[in-house]
Formats: structure tokens, sequence, C-alpha cells
């Protein structure tokens, strides 16, 4: 199966009542690649994660992960297949301290551990995202930027082979932008397939090796970074309609 | 003296509505059913207590081995095949409390509409260990402390489930985030279902206890529902021990102002509590966040 | 056999194609009588034990025996249930009682269940005028209705006359140097509860009587023991509880549990059920007991029998008085011998009758004599107040110590 993407999206489509949010959509993804989903708010990026992950059901298509069709499962068993997402709006457990957030990723992710076994993998794994001294605070007291570190370390601590990050890097200073796109991309070396919709043009450049544009549903560009963000039709999309 | 023994009366009666409010907990809190007929849980385990002890001499505490498993399959049926078709078909969260509402509403008339017509609607009581006990000097009954044992021994249990092991952390992300719940791989329709089919065990646990020390009746199930709901709101919807500190409290707001005020204005201290917690901490009294 | 020849001779008179009339009129089919009580919602267990089964067993007992006379008819005509839910609420009572005179257009409606039901229909039973005595009503103030509402007849023992026996017995116990006539009072803080305490206190103001407690509790209060408490420290030898079902068994329980024994002991609704006796046992002997029937009464005992095979339980003494409503109904109705409502009306509120439960005449629709007191002796109910009545046993005193 080495052969193929590790994950091939087909002809997926979703509309809500007479809006059609996602139009036909294919995308292939290479293993150990970052793909960058752009395009403007309302073009249906965050629905394609949605319909990926199984929180909401498609109308028609095909999502495979490794050649195995995951499309029509419920969100659990998408997580149990290895995919792992975060949320454009971050979506910490509030009444629960980081360790307990991270933990139950690691506890139900595709490979359930013990909480005792868990444990000491939970604290390397808030090292490496740089959570260490705030393990004990609950999901409500930490800053934004930390909510999403602790999004980002529960995710991981699923194990997924394809990591889904919807507007990660959103709202970070540019020394944390650094460090966020640093980060990203020793997840990368590491061995991670990535999607990741962004805004954030600096971080597009930096790290995707291949990057495709949705306007109204629809993918309407594809290629390496330099070139689809120097497309005029591209900038007319983005400028024409939102500010992005 | 008599201040003591107030106040012990108090904490008898709250770690009983501690346990019942823990029960709504689950079913509310974990697995977002706001369930009218929640009560008629206590009902039949009142009921089921009562004649296992009239007809065989069945102890109240061992007919809990009988009416606990039968209100777990039965609140976990009510949730497979009545309540979650309601998830799929609901536009909304909205939508999907109103319908909860109504059809739990129609199921609490049938439970009780069942009772009536196999028991008739007189009232039912048997006497259990109604002997005095000797505590720090206080005289209170068996059956009463016996009952708050094993009710606080059940919310400790249930407590500590949640805190401390695998299911309990599902089950504590569910009550805080469904949605991030399952994208973390916890099987979120499962485990509510196990939610909503303990909430209403929990409760049948309840009715067996509270049939130790009080008479009851086909239509006893709404009162305790109402009860419930109002721990429940006081403590924070999804917080256990904040359930149990609201159940204690609200059991000794009951008593002491009973005999500090006027016996007769316990509903109104009640009530006033129960605003004064929804004005100042709308979240919940024991809520963080 | 009447009836028969009735109809051969009108069948041949109409062969023969003349004369269309027939001297007799036509007996009805039925006599459809209607009903709305609680048979769901938090008013139904006492509506359906103590009012519902006994208007079935009523129509079961008349239609068993042929129907009901009907004079002008010459013939026993069967009655007719029509029988409606109003869900423990009151605008569906009265917009019920309403549909089944106007929609339904029955012969008679009979009362609903509980006193603030029973006082929210009053009025359209009286705008319609159809006969009907209300059972399951205490209130003071329908004293002061009879004028107003001439259809309705009040058949229950109301608080003064409840009460006052009970201040004039513990007068009459302390004159004689049997107790100190040291009165607890304790009710439930509803509508019953209240005005039967204030009628208590009233009287015993009236027969110097001195009260050292007297507090209310809410309706579903589930302990009462910091209370019971506190009387005993104050050591009453009359204890009064004008409680409800849940509340009697329970501050009989923590009474027991605690050792609050004075030698009087009187509680409210719930003393005399059967599931009083059974959870209770022995322990309830010498207990008085709000409101009573006469154990002695004629029919009582084979009407006993008739429930228990019905039911299958036995019977507690509202169902009795309810029953003995249906009684006195049926009697005004054979009196009359049709269905003329304002002559059935004038038939109860002249007549007296003698019933399973009581001997019942009203004036100003009231039953002023009702029986007000009973106790606990051994394992029977019987009737101690009014002590004139015929069947009142004398009281048992002292009520043996727990």
């Amino acid at each position: 199966m080495t052969a193929g993407p590790l994950l091939a999206i087909q002809g997926l489509s979703k509309s809500f009542g007479g809006l059609q949010a996602v139009r036909d959509f294919d995308l292939d993804v290479p293993e150990r690649s970052i793909v960058g989903l752009i395009g403007p708010n309302g073009s249906g990026k965050t629905t394609v994660l949605n319909l990926v992950t199984g929180e909401i059901a498609a109308d028609g298509g095909s999502v495979r992960l490794d050649g195995r069709e995951i499309l029509g499962r419920p969100a659990f068993r998408v997580c149990r297949a290895r995919i792992a997402r975060t949320f454009q709006l971050v979506r910490v457990l509030p009444g629960m301290t980081t360790r307990e957030n991270v933990l139950i990723g690691r506890l139900f992710g595709s490979a359930p551990a013990t909480p005792e076994h868990a444990r000491k993998e939970i604290d390397a794994l808030l090292d490496r995202v740089g959570l260490s001294d705030l393990a004990d605070q609950t999901g409500a007291q930490l800053t934004y930027i930390d909510q999403k570190r602790v999004e980002l370390a529960r995710a991981l601590a699923t194990q997924p082979r394809l990591l889904l990050l919807d507007e990660w890097l959103a709202g970070l200073n540019p020394r944390e932008l650094q460090i966020g796109i640093e980060l990203i991309r020793r997840i990368r070396d590491e061995g991670m397939t990535i999607v990741m919709i962004e805004h954030v043009m600096e971080a597009i450049r930096a790290l995707c090796d291949h990057v495709v544009v949705m306007s109204a549903g629809g993918l309407i560009a594809a290629g390496a970074p330099d070139s689809v963000l120097n497309d005029p039709e591209v900038a007319r999309v983005y400028l024409g309609d939102d500010d992005a | 003296m008599i201040l003591f023994e107030v106040v012990l009366s108090g904490v008898l009666v709250g770690g009983m509505y501690g346990l019942i409010a823990l029960g709504l907990n689950l079913q509310y809190g974990i697995a977002r059913m706001m369930n009218l007929a929640y009560g008629e849980a206590l009902m039949g385990g009142a009921y089921t207590a009562f004649w296992f002890f009239m007809l065989w001499r069945i102890d109240p505490l061992a007919s809990m081995l009988f009416s606990v498993p039968v209100a777990f399959c039965g609140n976990w049926l009510i949730y497979r095949y009545l309540l979650s078709p309601l998830i799929r078909r609901a536009a909304n969260q909205e939508i999907l409390e109103a319908d909860t509402i109504l059809v739990t509403f129609g199921l609490l008339f049938v439970f009780q509409g069942l009772a009536l017509v196999q028991w008739g609607g007189e009232y039912r009581g048997y006497t259990y260990l109604a002997v005095p006990i000797d505590l720090l000097g206080a005289t209170v009954a068996l059956n009463r402390l016996m009952a708050f044992v094993a009710a606080v021994v059940l919310a400790l249990a249930l407590y500590w489930l949640l805190r401390s092991t695998r299911l309990g952390g599902a089950l504590r992300a569910i009550a805080i985030d469904p949605v991030a719940a399952q994208l973390v791989a916890v099987d979120v329709p499962r485990l509510s279902a196990l939610a909503f089919a303990a909430g209403g065990a929990i409760m049948a646990a309840a009715g067996t206890l509270v049939s130790m020390f009080l008479s009851f009746n086909a239509s006893i199930g709404i009162v305790y529902t109402l009860k419930a709901l109002i721990v429940v709101i006081m403590g924070g919807v999804g917080r256990m021990l904040g359930c149990l500190m609201a159940g204690l409290l609200l059991g000794l707001a009951e008593a002491l102002g009973a005999y500090l005020v006027d016996p007769g204005l316990t509903l109104a201290i009640n009530f006033a509590l129960f605003l004064l917690v929804l004005l100042v901490r709308p979240q919940g009294l024991f809520s963080r966040g | 056999m009447q009836r028969r020849t009735v109809l051969k001779g009108g069948a041949s008179l109409i062969g023969a194609g003349s004369l269309p009339t027939i001297a007799r009129a036509q007996a009805p089919k039925s006599i459809r009588i209607g009903y709305a009580v609680a048979l769901s919602g938090p008013y139904a267990p006492g509506a359906q034990s103590t009012t519902w089964s006994q208007y079935k067993l009523w129509a079961k007992d008349v239609n068993d025996a042929g129907g009901i006379m009907l004079k002008k008819y010459g013939a026993k005509v069967p009655v007719e249930l029509i029988d409606y839910d109003d869900r423990s609420q009151i605008e569906e009572a009265i917009r019920l009682v309403e549909r089944l005179i106007l929609n339904d257009k029955v012969d008679l409606v009979l009362a609903p269940w509980g006193t603030a039901t029973n006082l929210a229909t009053a009025p359209v039973f009286n705008k319609y005028e159809y006969p009907v005595i209300h059972f399951t009503a205490s209130a003071d103030r329908v004293a002061q209705l009879g004028p107003r509402w001439p259809y309705s007849f009040w058949a229950l023992v109301q608080p003064k006359p409840a009460t006052a026996p009970l201040a004039t017995m513990v007068k009459k116990l302390t004159t004689e140097g049997k107790i100190k006539g040291r009165v607890a009072i304790m009710h439930v803080a509803d509508q019953l509860g209240v005005e039967m305490a204030a009628a208590m206190q009233e009287a015993c103001k009236k027969e110097g009587v001195e009260i050292v407690y007297f507090k209310s509790y809410p309706l579903g209060a589930s302990d009462l023991s910091p209370q019971i408490r506190e009387m005993m420290a104050l050591n009453p030898d009359a204890f009064f509880a004008f409680s409800y079902p849940s509340d009697t068994f329970m501050v009989t329980e923590q009474s027991h549990v605690l050792g609050f024994s004075p030698p009087i002991y009187y509680t409210g609704v719930g003393t005399p059920f059967p599931a009083y006796a059974a959870k209770f046992g022995a322990k309830k002997n010498g207990v008085l007991i709000y409101g009573a029937v006469d154990s002695t009464a004629p029919g009582q005992k084979e009407y006993r029998e008739r429930h228990k095979a019905m039911y299958n339980r036995d019977v507690e003494i509202g169902s009795i008085g309810t029953y003995a409503t249906m009684q006195i109904l049926q009697k005004a109705i054979e009196q009359v011998g049709e269905i003329d409502r304002k002559k059935i009306r004038d038939a109860i509120a002249g007549g007296t009758f003698e019933t399973i439960a009581d001997v019942y005449s009203f004036k100003g629709q009231l039953h002023q004599n009702a029986w007000a007191v009973g106790q606990w002796q051994g394992d029977e109910v019987v009737a101690v107040y009014p002590e004139n009545k015929r069947g009142a046993k004398p009281l048992m005193f002292p009520k043996p110590k727990w």
C-alpha cells in the first residue's frame, strides 16, 4: 500500500440545505508530506476536514486512508483509524487539566493504553510541545496559545498517521509563529503526514509541499506553494471575496 | 443538642438528594438527555423493595440486586431505541432538547399509568429497621442512617470511577465537549447510553433506599425528578462533586430553615436558595469554568 | 315482563297502522352518567383509589341488580358511565364537566376528586343545574356557599365540626385529671391542613385548652424528626397532626423511633388506609383518625366483600364515604322516578338516607352531623365522635405506649 497516497479524497460532496458547501472535491495526500488547504472564509475548507473526520455525514464521494474507505464511519472510529485534528476555535476540555486533556487522547486513541502506562508517554509529549510547566493547570486557565498547544498534544496523543490542522497558527505573534512553524516541521520530520488549513502565507510557503485552493466549495488551483500563490486567479478570489 | 440533631437530620436527607442528583447528572450532564421520566426509576425501585419485602420478606438492600440491573437495562433500551433516534432527527440542540422533553414526558405518564393499573393508587410503605440508634448523643432511625451510608458509598464509588478510571475520563470528556471527545476516539454514542443507563440504575437504588423510611405511591417519581433537577442546576451540570455538595447543602438548608425559621417555609427556602444560585452563579455553585 | 307486554302492544298497534302514541312513555335505554377524575398526574393515585374505583363499583352493583328503578316508566334502567381523565388539571376538569353536559348531554355528572377541583367545578354544575354530591372536599368556605350553589351538596365532615370534638375531648380528659392538657399541633402547609389546624386552634381557645406547639411543615417534607424532638422537649400529652398520607406515615414511624408516644395521638389523611395497618401492625391501636364511618352500618360488610372481589384490596373509609354518596344519588333518583334534575336535587335536599357509611341528611346542603373522629381499636377503624350518633364507640384512652 505504500505506493498510493496516504489519504485519497474523490468526488467528495456536501450541501447544507441549498448551499453546496463542498462540490466534487478531489485531493491526494502522499505520506510524510504537508498539504496546505487555502481559500477565503466560507469556501468549504473546514467542511472538508469535518467530512474526513466523520463529524458530519457526506452526501457522496470517497475518502480512503491507505486504500481503506473511511467515509461513513463514526468520528471515534475515524480517530482509531489514526486520523487526528485540531479545531479552528479551540476545543480544550476546560474542566480538565492539561495532562488530563492529553491523557484522554492517549487512553482512547488508536492504541488504547492503561492510565499508568500512558502517563509517562504523556509527560514526554507535553515536553515536546512545551507544556511541561502547565501540566496541572485546567484548560480554562490557559492562554489561547497554550490551549492550541494542548489541542495539538491531545491530537498527537491519539498516535495518528494523518494530522489535520485547522488554522493552528492563526493568532500567534511573530516569535510564536516561528516556534509553531518549527514544531510542525519537526512533527513532519518524525514521519507525520499533515493537512493544514491556513491563512498565514508565510507558514504555507515555509511548510507546504503542495497547496490546494478552494473557492465556493470547489477546487480552483493546486500545485507548489510559490506557483499557486502567484496565480492571478487565486489572488482575485482572495482579494475579491475576503480580506483573509 | 437539638441544633446538632437538626444538622444531622439535614445531612441524612441531603445525602439522598446528592445521590439522585448524581444520577440525573449522568443522564443530563453526560448523555445530554433531559429525562422527565427519570424519577420513575425511583418509583420502580421503591415498589420492587416493597413487594419483595411484603411477599417474600427479602431484605430491601438485597432487592437492589434485582431492581438496579432491571433499571439499567430499561434505561439503556429507552436511550437506544427511543431517545437516540431523536439525535439523528433533530436539526439542532434546541430541537433535540424539546423533543426529548416531550418524549420523556410521555414516558412518565406511561410508567405512572402502568404502576397505577398494576398496584393501584394507594400509599405503600413497610417497616424496616425503624429502630433508634444513638449517634454522638443524637437519636436517629437506623433505616435513615443506613440509607445515608449506602447513598454516600454509591456516590463516592461513582465519583472515584469518574475521576480515576479510563472510562471515567471518557465520560467526563463527553460531559464537557462531546464533539472534541469523539475526535479523540471516545465512542460517544455507546458511552452516552451507558451513562444514561447508569443514571437510571442509580435512581432505582435511591428508590430502594427512600422506600426504607418514606411511604410512596405511583406518582412519587416526578417529585424526585424535580428535586434532582434543582440540585443539579445548583451543583452544576456535569459536575459530580458539586452535586453531592449541593445536595447536602439543600438538605441542611431545609432542616435548619425549618428549625430556625418555620417548618412551613422549607419549600420557600428551597426555592430561594435555588434562585439565589441562579442569580449569583448561574453556571452552578461548584463550577470552575 | 311488563316491558315486553308494552313493546308487544306497541308493535301490534303500529302494525295495525293506527294510533302512533303509546300510553306509557318509553323508558330510556340507559341513564348516562359522566364524570372527570384524575387518572394521570399527581392527583391520580388518590382519585383512582377513592373516587374512580367507587364509581365503577357502584355502576357494576347497580347493573348487576338490573339498573335503577324509574317509577315513571315502571322499569329498571341500567346506568352507563362516560368517563374522562382531567390529568390532575383543574382547568381541564372544568372544561370536561362542561363538555359532559353540553356535548355528551349526559343525564347526571358525578363529582371530581379533591377539594380544589370540587370547588372549582361547582359553579359549572350549578350553572347548568346538575345536582352533585361532593365528597372529597373539605373547606370552611362551603358552609357559606349553600344559597349560592343550590345544586351542590357537601357530604364530608368540614374543618370546624371535624376539630371541635377533639378540643372538647382534651378539655374533658383534663377536667377528669387524666391528662395535663398540653396540646401539640402540626399541620401540612396546604389548604386542608391549614384550615383544620386553624379550626383546631380556635376550638382549643374556646375550650380554654393550652397549645404548647403549633407549626406547619411543607407538602412533601422528607424528615419531621426535628419537629418531633422539639415537641418532645415540650412534653405534650395530646398530639394532633393534620397531615396528608405520606407525612402521616412518616410522622408515625419517626414517633415510634424517637419514642414520642403521648396518650392522645391523632393523625390526618392516610391513617385509616389498609397500607397504614399493614405497615404499623399492632402499633396502630388507639391512634385517632380524621373522619370515620359507622362500621356497623347495614350493608357495609357485603360492600367490603364486593370491593375486595373487584379490586383485590381492602377499602379505606374515604372510599366507603364516596360509595355512600352514590347510594344517596340512587335513592333520590328512585324517589323521583325519572331523570328530572330539579326534582332529584330537591329529593337530596329534603331526604334522610341510610347508607353503608352513615345516615345522611343535608341542612343548607351540608351534612351537618358527619362523622368527625375515628380510632383504630384493635384491627378495626371505629367511629368515636360525635358520640351521640348511632354506631359511635367509646374512646379508647389512653393509647397504649409504643
